[in-house]
């Protein structure tokens, strides 16, 4: 049995069970976030709380321990995926007028 | 298995050489300017090089499996860290058939579209590289990714005439439904990684094979399955295919219909014959599921296709009814059901795409795929309606083009399982999928008969069509009629090859032998001869087979011909024509909305997670 | 907590699943497309997380500590990379629709049927 040892990173949270409560709250707050993000019909305000959405699942991911894939979701999901949507419903608002 | 034979700098090059030229000519795009011929030899010899890499691959897989560990990332102690092409003769002919296609679909683009963007090459290549990655792959997530980058081509290619409305329609059904399907396969890879820990899919066939089949084996099984089926189009989650066969230039629907829809049912063999099978057990269940969804399939493809004024979409129908009958050989797992199988998919590739290449001719000289208002239009394209014919022929299962070996070996196959129903599946299906195309063939290159019911819709959808080529040309150039032409004849000759069934049944054994391909993959140990998994039959060519294709083929054209002259019979009713009721649930069911399709995906997976379940207790 | 974030995945699924079977506008329709395809990323990493577990990197810490799976998340990352393709895709695809259609509603894509 190899010698297990306790490691402080920037990324641990001890004791364990703080970081499981912050696991599950977060686990809560992407779900109701998902449901908000679809929820909203409004386009506009849908964007936004996708870009809300992308933070959630970002701290989600670092409380995971994947701090790569939280910087690749804020950067896609947070921003440019929101940053795309808007530039396309500013360009659909053109071609209405 | 070390990087040492030439066969191994060759597997990675089949993939490496397409993409490089789809980067290639998507940079040097300034370089071509004007000079669009440079482009187009640039890209039909890319696709060319490919084919016969594959084709010395082929040949060289007759001797067992090849496998390929990228960067020399061989497993060590059973346990596969790297990423790997596992290459037989099943895998290996598919991917020479789409570089095959792919090659003829150029060839006929070259006088096609009068202009081109550059990226119609760039994303052929992509495509093709797609596939040919799809079909090598003996990674799960790999499987995936190939899936994403092919899936992300075609939508493209589906939306080529991108300033039309159907073209944009058409791919957003496709894109929307397909990356739906995606994810869910997606998904089941990932409870699949969780239960083994493994990607590769030998290894995860035998970390599942020791143990009872749980809750999470199956549900991955019927997600990583759903996204396969999707691209198959399998009922219910068919209704992208039409739109997009309806809309995608003529070229890239012959890669669709040919290859693309098959890569899918390969899949399905794939992921069950390296991952599931062994775990899974229940193959009797197995087969009563999936054969279920394969006849359903083939029965709803048939009924709509024999309907159809549009002429693609009558194809795109035909289409659902062979991906139907070929899930059925897969399904009924055994080495004949699964040649059967490989050799329709290779027949149907070359006869279906020679007649869209046809229908390409027809809207590139008389600028409609109406049925309707082409009837007797197409009598001075003579070779054209030659060879449209032949291939009618040929779909409906007449010998000698290979396509009726493969029904009559799933139908023996299915005989020996105790499921002779499928035999009647087959040929009736056949004869009204062949009788639909026999019926374009008469009516529209002979002018025989009257021309079927004008559908005020379909004119107006068919009409937009126009604008794909340029404007009605006086003669059809030989880089039109060549391709179809050489398909046509392809399709007789894989017919007439010598050995055809044990050669073919020799790959499908061992493709099916999960112990041979966990060793070779794993271990690097070669099985010389593959164990049958179920009993092997005698792959011949019969005189049942023979009289069967033919007497399917007769039954198609009278068919035809009943209703080229259905209003000159006497003692019918007027007003009255065949296939004339299917016209509401046509119109109900295949709604043009892609949220419709999504509910009939969601209800598919329902139904089809509960035909697992029920299988396999 | 072990079975919890599945929970939240098939509701994440669920959820995304019913916004694109129900919406009227394709950019709505799209984001939904997006939440679906986060599903899966949480399932990856979900499967992969080990109570305690560290973040795999190995640069400064004892060879032997225990890290949560590091293929998980190169799986996620690339499937963050094809959800931006395929919603690049889909966005130009939704701009086109409106200039040719003059509508977002799928329900009134009307050139395609039977």
């Amino acid at each position: 049995m190899p010698v297990v040892h306790t490691v402080i990173t920037p990324y641990t949270v001890r004791p364990f069970w703080l970081m499981e409560a912050f696991q599950v709250t977060i686990l809560g707050l992407v779900a109701a976030g998902a449901t908000a993000v679809v929820l909203t019909r409004n386009p506009t305000r849908q964007v936004i709380f996708l870009s809300i959405y992308g933070v959630l699942l970002a701290i989600l991911f670092m409380a995971f321990q994947a701090p790569d894939v939280t910087l690749s979701e804020l950067t896609v999901g947070a921003v440019i995926l929101p940053l795309m949507l808007l530039l396309a419903l500013a360009k659909v608002r053109r071609q209405e007028e | 298995m070390s990087g040492s034979t030439p066969m191994d700098a060759l597997l990675p090059l089949t993939v490496v050489v397409p993409l490089l030229g789809a980067a290639g000519v998507s940079a040097l795009n300034p370089l071509f300017g004007n000079r669009r011929r440079l482009l187009d030899a640039v890209a039909i010899l890319t696709a060319a090089t490919v084919a016969g890499m594959l084709i010395i691959i082929m040949v060289g897989t007759a001797g067992g499996q090849q496998v390929y560990w990228f960067a020399g990332f061989t497993p060590s102690h059973g346990v596969a860290l790297g990423i790997d092409f596992a290459v037989d003769q099943l895998n290996a002919g598919l991917a020479v058939l789409a570089a095959l296609l792919v090659t003829a679909a150029m060839v006929f683009s070259w006088r096609y579209f009068e202009r081109v963007s550059t990226y119609y090459h760039a994303l052929m290549l992509a495509f093709l590289a797609g596939m040919v990655g799809f079909c090598l792959t003996g990674d799960v997530f790999n499987l995936f990714v190939w899936f994403e980058l092919m899936g992300v081509a075609a939508y493209a290619l589906t939306a080529y005439r991108i300033g039309e409305r159907g073209p944009i329609q058409g791919a957003l059904n496709f894109a929307i439904t397909n990356s739906v399907g995606a994810y869910l396969t997606l998904s089941g890879i990932a409870l699949i990684y969780g239960r083994t820990g493994a990607l590769n899919m030998a290894q995860i066939g035998q970390a599942i094979a020791g143990h009872r089949p749980d809750g999470l084996v199956v549900v991955a099984f019927a997600l990583i399955l759903l996204g396969l089926l999707t691209k198959a189009s399998i009922v219910p989650f068919h209704f992208w295919l039409a739109d997009a066969h309806a809309v995608a230039p003529t070229p890239v629907c012959v890669l669709f219909s040919g290859v693309m829809v098959e890569l899918g049912l390969y899949g399905v063999a794939r992921v069950y014959w390296s991952m599931f099978g062994v775990g899974l057990g229940h193959r009797t269940s197995i087969t009563a599921a999936l054969s279920a969804f394969g006849i359903l399939t083939a029965i709803v493809g048939a009924l709509f296709c024999f309907r159809q004024r549009h002429l693609k979409r009558l194809l795109a129908f035909s289409t659902i009814n062979h991906a139907g009958l070929f899930l059925i050989g897969v399904a009924l797992l055994t080495p004949l059901g699964l040649t059967g199988a490989a050799v329709y998919v290779v027949g149907h590739a070359l006869v279906k795409a020679a007649l869209f290449l046809c229908v390409g001719i027809v809207l590139h000289r008389l600028g409609s795929i109406n049925e309707t208002l082409l009837h007797g239009q197409g009598k001075q394209l003579r070779i054209t309606g030659v060879v449209f014919a032949l291939a009618a022929l040929g779909l409906a299962d007449l010998p000698p083009f290979a396509l009726y070996l493969g029904a009559g070996w799933i139908g023996q196959s299915g005989d020996t399982r105790g499921m002779p129903w499928i035999t009647v599946v087959i040929i009736t299906t056949s004869i009204l999928v062949g009788a639909a195309v026999s019926r374009v063939a008469g009516g529209v290159f002979y002018g025989i008969g009257d021309p079927p019911s004008e559908d005020p819709r379909m004119g107006e959808e068919a009409s937009e069509e126009t604008s794909e080529t340029d404007e009605a040309k006086s003669r059809v150039p030989l880089s039109m009629i060549v391709p179809p032409a050489v398909l046509v004849a392809l399709a007789v000759v894989v017919g007439l090859l010598p050995h055809l069934g044990p050669t073919v049944q020799a790959g499908a054994i061992r493709l099916q032998d999960q112990g041979a391909y966990n060793a070779t993959v794993l271990a690097g140990t070669h099985t010389a001869h593959p164990r049958a998994i179920m009993a092997v039959e005698d792959a011949g060519v019969t005189v049942t087979d023979t009289v069967t294709g033919a007497g399917t083929a007769a039954g198609s054209l009278v068919l035809a011909l009943v209703s080229l002259y259905w209003r000159r019979l006497p003692l019918l009713r007027r007003g009255f024509e065949p296939g004339t009721g299917l016209v509401g649930p046509i119109r109900r069911f295949q709604s043009g909305v892609v949220n419709d399709y999504v509910t009939w995906m969601v209800i598919g997976l329902a139904c089809f997670g509960g035909a697992l379940a029920l299988a396999i207790r | 907590m072990s079975v919890f974030p599945f929970v939240v995945v098939a509701w994440i699924l669920t959820v995304g699943l019913y916004g694109i079977i129900t919406s009227r506008h394709l950019v709505h329709q799209i984001v939904c497309l997006i939440v679906v395809q986060s599903s899966t990323y949480v399932l990856l990493l979900g499967v992969g997380y080990k109570t305690g577990a560290v973040a795999p990197y190995f640069y400064d810490i004892p060879g032997n500590t225990p890290a949560v799976d590091p293929v998980v998340q190169a799986l996620a990352l690339t499937d963050v990379v094809v959800e931006a393709a395929v919603t690049a895709l889909l966005v130009a695809f939704a701009v086109q629709a409106h200039k040719r259609f003059g509508t977002l509603d799928p329900e009134e894509l009307r050139q395609l049927q039977g």
